[in-house]
């Protein structure tokens, strides 16, 4: 039993309801605080440049696990193929802003709409025929993809990678911004606050895509694919619409990664990062919208922690590092050493799938589930309908389905 | 529903090959093999016998060894019903393990080779047992996402534990570096012996699933997972055995072709690409299809990179996407799979 009640409508609920939104919020600011102590509007050191680029990397893979939700969380097919629509987006991104002058931003609906393209292309076998035929299709797109860049050097820069001309098309603070002139450490901060608004208007897309007519559909294809087209589901529309979606997503993604680093090469959008951007997703979550952060975080900074790990275990927590020793003793003398975060990735992806099937997301909602239990209030609900102009739903209807947001889920489990 | 389905599963009734076939099938057949001929003729023409008749066999050890490892993989389909990602991993670590046999410990290595099998078959049993079966057999995105993790940590441990410098992989047959010649193409003693080997291996998994009783029971939890159940077939223990000898097939292929590709942890994901088009196009639960059909995909690679310019070396894996795009568009059963049929 929770250990907390509150009741719907009562002030103390309402401030607890402000929770998610506060640690969001502290997400956002973290990478300023440390521009604040630094003595803003200077961004201080090299350390913390890399430390706000890094972040904008968590942003950029978080909107792309976010896009490979939408097919493997919502509509239930498996994709392994996300790393070619973000190397796409990425790819097209550089060309355009190396070879051609573009700017970044107009880059973005172009690297979309290719992906949307591409992914519907992939997204065509899905309709004949259900299950895992999909995911071979998009294996071998992943697969497919970096031999693509190396046959076309001559536009993708080949195993050289592709990068714009030095000290061209960076991305540079605008005068009104207030670190504006701060240099060349400014850039990662201008780039985390396009990518703050970039992802902010992304999500609540996705968000309120899920919770619209369509993405309710999608969810009804994923639990019981007959039942749906029964109930008057367009099947092929949707599930290509879904794989187009997550394609374009995940081509914005790439378009981001360009924007904080511009450099592409064909070793970064291989098969390993499609099945790391599906271990993220789950680690974070499946079908979970804020579940993407946590993963894209586990994806970025387990293999960073790691690697750092492998070669001097001085940072580590001290109680960890004495258990752990024999381990990285044994490692320090093994040539691929570095491949010990994929070991690591492995097993969290297992311990995932058995312990927490619904991610970081669904196990932090079920630990607040033992410790605070939101009573509902149905009349509360009525009253904040009438006065927000909303028709009060009669008693015949759920008051849980009523409510939305990130509580309904414990509600409607609470209250059965 | 198609009647050619599972060429080598017997079906009783006296229907005679041509009934089964179908003339429909057979006019179809007759298509596919006049252009062929055709394509053939002309690569001939243009080039001389000599080269065609190379890279036909250069397709054919190819593609026996995408035979193997789609095998492996409509094994695994058949018995829980999911694509296995992990199997070229698996073949990849069994493959190591004959490498720590034979070169480390110094077996003779056709029989660490088949030591090799015994400890991967071994190793896939456990995998079976502690990873797969807790899981409910209908939830297909759990265990293919479970199949995922291990890839990615049998793939990581190899590269921990052996490193990614390419090792050289002794062959197991004598004659090394002898080769004859036929029809003026130059083959490899080692080639030749590589087919036998995989044919032999073929033949032994069908034998052991259509003459043993542990065959008939695979068959059989594979065919409807319920009715076996009630008649008191062991359900997990069957499976078990198909990801065994799923396990054992794979290290064979892999040990067979690491000969010539040299052994590093990710040796075989090119291989495993090719053989997921060669599983899709014979029809994911159709064990003769995946042998005939890795045949297949195996010409179709190394004749499209030879006479097609444009494609080459460099393209040649795109060929195996566009025919799984191409196969699961015009006929998602595959050649020889059974049509699925949805009930309400």
């Amino acid at each position: 039993m929770a250990f907390v009640k509150l009741k719907q409508g009562t002030p103390a609920q309402r401030a607890y309801a402000w929770i998610p939104w506060i640690l969001v919020g502290l997400f956002l600011v973290y990478p300023l605080i440390g521009s604040y102590r630094s003595g803003w509007p200077h961004v201080g050191s090299i350390d913390q440049s890399f430390r706000i680029s890094q972040f904008n990397d968590v942003i950029a893979y978080a909107v792309a696990i976010l896009g490979l939700n939408l097919v493997i969380g919502y509509s239930g097919q498996l994709s392994l193929g996300h790393s070619a629509f973000v190397g796409l987006g990425a790819y097209t991104t550089i060309i355009l802003v190396a070879d051609h002058h573009w700017s970044f931003f107009a880059t973005i609906p172009v690297s979309a709409g290719l992906c949307f393209l591409l992914g519907l292309i992939v997204g065509l076998p899905a309709l004949r025929i259900r299950g895992l035929y999909l995911a071979i299709v998009t294996l071998s797109l992943a697969f497919v993809f970096p031999t693509l860049v190396l046959k076309y050097g001559s536009l993708t820069g080949g195993p050289n990678g592709k990068k714009p001309p030095r000290g061209e098309a960076k991305m540079v603070p605008p005068s009104w911004m207030p670190f504006h002139g701060a240099g060349r450490l400014a850039s990662p901060l201008w780039v985390y606050a396009i990518f703050l608004v970039m992802a902010t208007i992304v999500f609540v897309l996705v968000r309120n895509f899920i919770k619209s007519r369509p993405g309710r559909a999608l969810v009804a294809v994923r639990d019981n694919q007959t039942s749906a087209a029964v109930s008057g589901v367009n099947l092929p529309i949707y599930k290509v619409l879904a794989f187009g979606m997550s394609a374009a997503i995940g081509g914005i993604a790439g378009t981001m990664l360009m924007m904080n680093t511009p450099f592409a090469s064909d070793t970064q959008f291989t098969i390993q990062l499609a099945i790391f951007l599906v271990v993220g997703l789950v680690i974070g979550g499946a079908g979970t919208i804020s579940g993407a952060v946590p993963g894209a975080m586990v994806y970025l900074f387990v293999p960073y922690f790691m690697s750092a790990w492998t070669n001097d275990q001085s940072g580590m927590p001290p109680g960890i590092r004495q258990a752990t020793k024999p381990l990285f003793d044994w490692l320090s003398t093994r040539q691929g050493k570095g491949a010990i975060a994929g070991v690591f990735f492995g097993v969290l992806l297992l311990i995932a799938v058995f312990i927490l099937p619904g991610g970081i997301i669904d196990g932090l909602r079920r630990l607040r589930a033992k410790i605070i239990n939101v009573a509902p209030n149905p009349g509360w609900l009525r009253e904040r309908g009438r006065t927000r102009g909303v028709h009060p739903v009669e008693e015949s209807v759920d008051p849980a389905a009523t409510t939305a947001g990130p509580l309904s889920n414990d509600l409607t489990t609470d209250s059965a | 529903m198609s009647a050619a389905g599972n060429l080598n599963e017997q079906v009783s009734g006296g229907y005679s090959l041509l009934d089964r076939i179908g003339k429909k099938r057979l006019r179809n057949i007759a298509i596919i093999v006049a252009v062929l001929v055709v394509l053939s003729i002309i690569a001939i023409a243009n080039d001389g016998s000599e080269l065609f008749f190379q890279r036909v066999f250069d397709g054919l050890n190819n593609g026996f060894i995408y035979s193997a490892m789609a095998l492996a993989l409509v094994l695994i389909y058949k018995a829980t019903g999911v694509v296995n990602f992990a199997q070229g991993d698996m073949a990849m670590f069994g493959t190591f393990i004959c490498y720590v046999y034979a070169v480390n410990m110094g077996i003779p290595v056709g029989f660490a080779i088949l030591l090799g099998m015994a400890t991967s078959a071994l190793g896939a049993a456990v995998i079976e047992r502690t990873l797969i079966r807790p899981f409910d057999p209908r939830n297909h995105l759990a265990i293919t996402i479970v199949t995922l993790g291990l890839l990615l940590v049998l793939n990581s441990m190899a590269g921990v534990i052996w490193g990614y410098d390419p090792r050289a992989f002794p062959t197991p047959f004598p004659n090394r570096n002898k080769s004859f010649h036929l029809f003026g193409a130059q083959i490899d003693y080692t080639k030749l012996y590589t087919w036998i080997t995989i044919l032999v291996a073929v033949l032994l998994v069908s034998l052991l699933l259509n003459k043993t009783k542990i065959g008939l029971a695979f068959r059989s939890v594979s065919s409807n997972l319920e009715s076996s159940e009630l008649v008191g077939i062991h359900v997990g223990r069957t499976l078990q055995f198909g990801w065994a000898l799923a396990a054992a097939v794979g290290t064979l292929a892999g040990s067979l072709i690491a000969n010539t590709t040299f052994l590093d942890p990710n040796f075989m994901s090119r291989v495993l690409i090719y053989s997921f088009a060669a599983a899709t196009l014979g029809g994911l639960d159709s064990l003769g299809g995946a042998v005939i059909a890795g045949i297949i995909i195996g010409e179709v690679e190394t004749m499209s990179g030879g006479y097609i310019a444009f494609i080459g070396g460099t393209l040649a894996p795109t060929t195996a996407l566009v025919v799984i795009v191409v196969v699961l568009l015009i006929r998602p059963s595959g050649l020889f799979g059974s049509k699925r049929v949805e009930r309400v």
